[in-house]
């Protein structure tokens, strides 16, 4: 039996370069990053100050007044990426069988943002404080049930959390429901706000730059962080044809991995990144000679850009020198969980503009890192077949093939 | 014809104890696992839990978890609780199931899949707090990855080698069962030949603050009570983890192994909610049986806790059972025996495959004895999450 094929009908991404899609198609054809100094909290006595925050989080007409009221700021930010997805797909699950359009949003730390002020207020208030209203959106599990519940969508659900993979696992596992026939719909993507957790973190493991990131550099230092969300709208390809919808890419396939090597650091010859984007050529039916652009993971430090070269040369060989590989975290920073959806949406965005995404930041190309790197500007390039790749703590891994219509 | 899903595996840390067999023989005599630490308890002993848990009164404290005589990895020391119950079931729950993982195949086609509401809280806790007081530049490096919720996934999955798909969830109150469902579509999907799936939660100052100022709590469960009200509630809070490998029956048989029970459905799907409250018991109960096909159902292990919405819900479940089949269900509730944790749906789904495997369901009233052939764990959360999980007893290969 022919296996049902999944498209991408709608796309919606608010990160640092904008609230809107256009915004970032028009930074992805520029050459200079969307960083700032953060003013969410204090970064007093750190070394690192600045990361691709997001200026305005316009209010979104998906939710009502009681669950905005509710909602963290990556559940704002998420209800906004996926009400510019469903627009563009015009599809709306109310008027289609509930039941069958499911929801997937990856996040790394949900509403920590507010669980930090529920800490703070428990730490210093006395007495203690009320619970904060948006501690229930503390879990990672929140931005998802936003979602659905706000769109009215009953079909199947999850709310994956794998660090920097979430959200491209989000897509995978949004891919499989499609496949198997448990959705027609799904509503897929991710969401990460800046958060002290995750910013103080980064700094303590050394691993932000001191300097805007410079992704496979050989002077890399270090990450940027970066905040957004992207979504996604999945659908199987008859049911988008059926009702006239853009079909935007098609997702060809998926591949998950693990390293079970380390908690944090990635596996030294990449054996994990090179099984999951082996999986997903296989998945996806496609040859490694047959890609001809890669959104790698590159978060610009020292360790993962190399561990991803050599997957990358373990993967696509000969042609790896001659692969044009870029990193758009040089532009927005590493958005954690919402990295992947972010990444993806880049690809197809790229896949239909006939161009490569440059790694913004990237002036003196590592020599250990043997592949056609995109520097500072993009490139024209019409291209049918990406690959983008997410890695996360944990060793968890997910690549994603996806294929111009 | 699909083939079946059969569970091979099994691992607990709970209250009732730690490993099948201890879990089995303390709810087949009727024990709780409800209970005060007291001074002297193991279970304070340096070692066995670093964090000091000053908050929580009576409680479904794990019982009987030395983790050491489970968990072989160099990593132990620097593991949070959550992943030390984590890690330990699931090498338990490998080994009942006689995987070794020893070849590359084996490695890669398996699946890790780990459901957790709140992941590592007290970890979280203390880092966040170190931060609050010093400065962001406090930040301890040591803690900082285990505070990712897949940092327990990440650890089992080094412990045993396992490198195919890895996957973490969180789904509210339905945070074990939504575990299941996803390793059953893995499964399904052909992404992997087996799985070891888990849930765990472990007690922590956002699930008991929660509780306590919505007065839920349990009074016996609150020593120093919110504004001496939390009288109210009647949640008795609970941690543990438990883990099944789950793979595909010929698969099984072929390695000579006799199944506990087959998954016979499992899936999420959603009744209307508003963000982040609870459905409405009688359509979720509806909503809930619709995701299922029509097969009798013989038991329900029910997600009541003492709050209305979820009791409720079980209520619902078994009146619409005992109107539409000619054996009524019988029923079991878990709060009593274990406490509440949001992940506790994984531990239900395993405590179903003993039970059948046993051909008993310990903790059922009396006067519902018909045969025991399908047990229903009818996962339900905020914002009207449904994941039913309906488990059949193996009679016959399929």
């Amino acid at each position: 039996m022919e296996r049902r094929r999944v498209v991408v009908t709608g796309m919606g991404a608010i990160t640092s370069a904008g609230s809107k899609i256009e915004s970032l198609e028009r930074a992805l054809r520029g050459d200079t990053n969307c960083f700032r100094e953060v003013d969410l909290f204090s970064t007093e006595g750190l070394r690192v100050h600045i990361a691709g925050q997001v200026t305005e989080i316009p209010e979104s007409s998906l939710a009502g007044t009681a669950a905005r009221h509710r909602a963290s700021r990556s559940d704002r930010l998420a209800l906004f990426a996926v009400e510019q997805a469903l627009d563009q797909s015009r599809c709306d699950p109310a008027l289609a069988d509930r039941s069958r359009v499911g929801t997937s949003i990856g996040t790394s730390t949900g509403g920590m943002l507010e669980t930090e002020a529920y800490y703070e207020t428990r730490l210093f208030e006395t007495p203690a404080g009320r619970l904060r209203p948006q501690l229930l959106s503390s879990t990672v599990g929140a931005p998802t049930d936003m979602i659905a519940a706000s769109i009215g969508a009953f079909g199947p659900r999850l709310g994956p959390s794998t660090a920097c993979s979430s959200s491209a696992i989000s897509i995978a596992m949004g891919m499989t429901w499609i496949r198997s026939g448990a959705a027609d719909v799904v509503v897929a993507g991710g969401t990460d706000a800046l958060c002290r957790m995750t910013y103080s973190g980064f700094h303590a493991l050394q691993a932000l730059a001191p300097e805007p990131c410079r992704p496979f550099d050989r002077d890399r230092q270090g990450l940027t962080l970066g905040e957004g969300a992207a979504a996604l709208v999945l659908e199987e390809e008859e049911h988008a044809r059926h009702r006239g919808a853009p079909i935007l890419a098609v997702l060809r396939g998926a591949g998950l991995s693990c390293d079970a090597a380390h908690p944090t650091a990635p596996h030294d010859e990449g054996l994990g990144a090179s099984q999951a984007m082996q999986s997903a050529l296989s998945d996806a039916a496609v040859r490694a000679d047959e890609i001809e652009y890669v959104n790698a993971h590159g978060t610009g430090t020292p360790q993962n850009d190399a561990c991803e070269a050599r997957a990358l040369a373990t993967v696509f060989g000969e042609n790896a020198p001659r692969l044009p590989v870029s990193s758009t975290k040089g532009l927005l920073g590493h958005l954690l969980g919402a990295a992947g959806a972010v990444e993806a949406v880049a690809t197809i965005l790229a896949l239909g503009g006939g161009f490569v995404p440059p790694t913004i930041g990237l002036e003196n190309p590592d020599p250990e890192c043997t592949l056609d790197l995109i520097v500072t500007t993009a490139r024209d390039l019409s291209f049918s077949l990406a690959v983008s790749n997410s890695y996360g703590f944990g060793g968890n891994n997910c690549s994603l093939v996806l294929e111009r219509p | 014809m699909t083939e079946r899903i059969v569970v091979t595996g099994l691992g607990f840390v709970s209250p009732l104890g730690t490993g099948a067999a201890d879990v089995w023989k303390s709810w087949s005599a009727g024990e709780s696992g409800v209970r005060r630490l007291e001074p002297g308890d193991p279970r304070l002993a340096r070692g066995v839990d670093p964090i000091a848990l000053p908050e929580v009164g009576r409680a479904g404290f794990v019982r009987g978890f030395q983790p050491k005589e489970h968990i072989r990895s160099p990593h132990l020391r620097r593991m949070d609780w959550c992943s030390r119950m984590i890690v330990a079931c699931a090498t338990q729950a490998a080994q009942d199931a006689g995987l070794s993982f020893e070849n590359d195949d084996d490695q890669k086609r398996t699946a890790l899949v780990v459901g957790s509401c709140f992941g590592n809280q007290r970890e979280t806790q203390k880092y966040m707090e170190r931060v609050l007081r010093r400065g962001p530049g406090a930040g301890q490096p040591i803690l900082f990855p285990n505070l990712v919720l897949n940092a327990a996934g990440g650890y089992a999955a080094i412990e045993l080698s396992i490198r195919g798909p890895n996957v973490s969830a969180s789904e509210h109150e339905a945070s074990g069962e939504i575990a299941v469902a996803t390793a059953v579509d893995l499964l399904r999907a052909g992404m992997c030949d087996r799985v070891v799936v888990g849930g765990a939660d472990e007690f922590g100052s956002v699930y008991l603050g929660a509780l306590r100022e919505r007065r839920l709590l349990a009074p016996e469960s609150s020593p120093t009570p919110a504004r001496g009200d939390a009288r109210r509630g009647q949640i008795v809070p609970g941690e543990g983890a438990a883990a099944l490998v789950l793979e595909r029956e010929d698969a099984a048989r072929a390695r000579g192994r006799d199944p506990y029970a087959t998954i016979a459905e499992a899936r999420s799907g959603a009744v209307g909610a508003s963000p982040y409250a609870a459905p409405q018991p009688q359509a979720a109960a509806e909503r809930l049986l619709e995701m299922i096909d029509r097969d009798p159902i013989s038991a329900v292990l029910g997600g009541a806790d003492g709050s209305s919405p979820r009791d409720d819900l079980d209520q619902a479940l078994v009146s619409i059972l005992q109107s539409r089949q000619p054996e009524p269900p019988r029923y079991a509730r878990l709060d009593g025996l274990v406490g509440s944790w949001p992940a506790r749906g994984a531990f239900a789904a395993a405590l179903a495959s003993l039970a059948l495997h046993h051909r008993a369901l310990p903790g059922t009233e009396p006067g519902s004895s018909g045969p025991l052939k399908r047990i229903l764990v009818p996962g339900s959360g905020r914002s009207g999450v449904l994941v039913p999980i309906a488990i059949d007893m193996l009679t016959s290969p399929g």
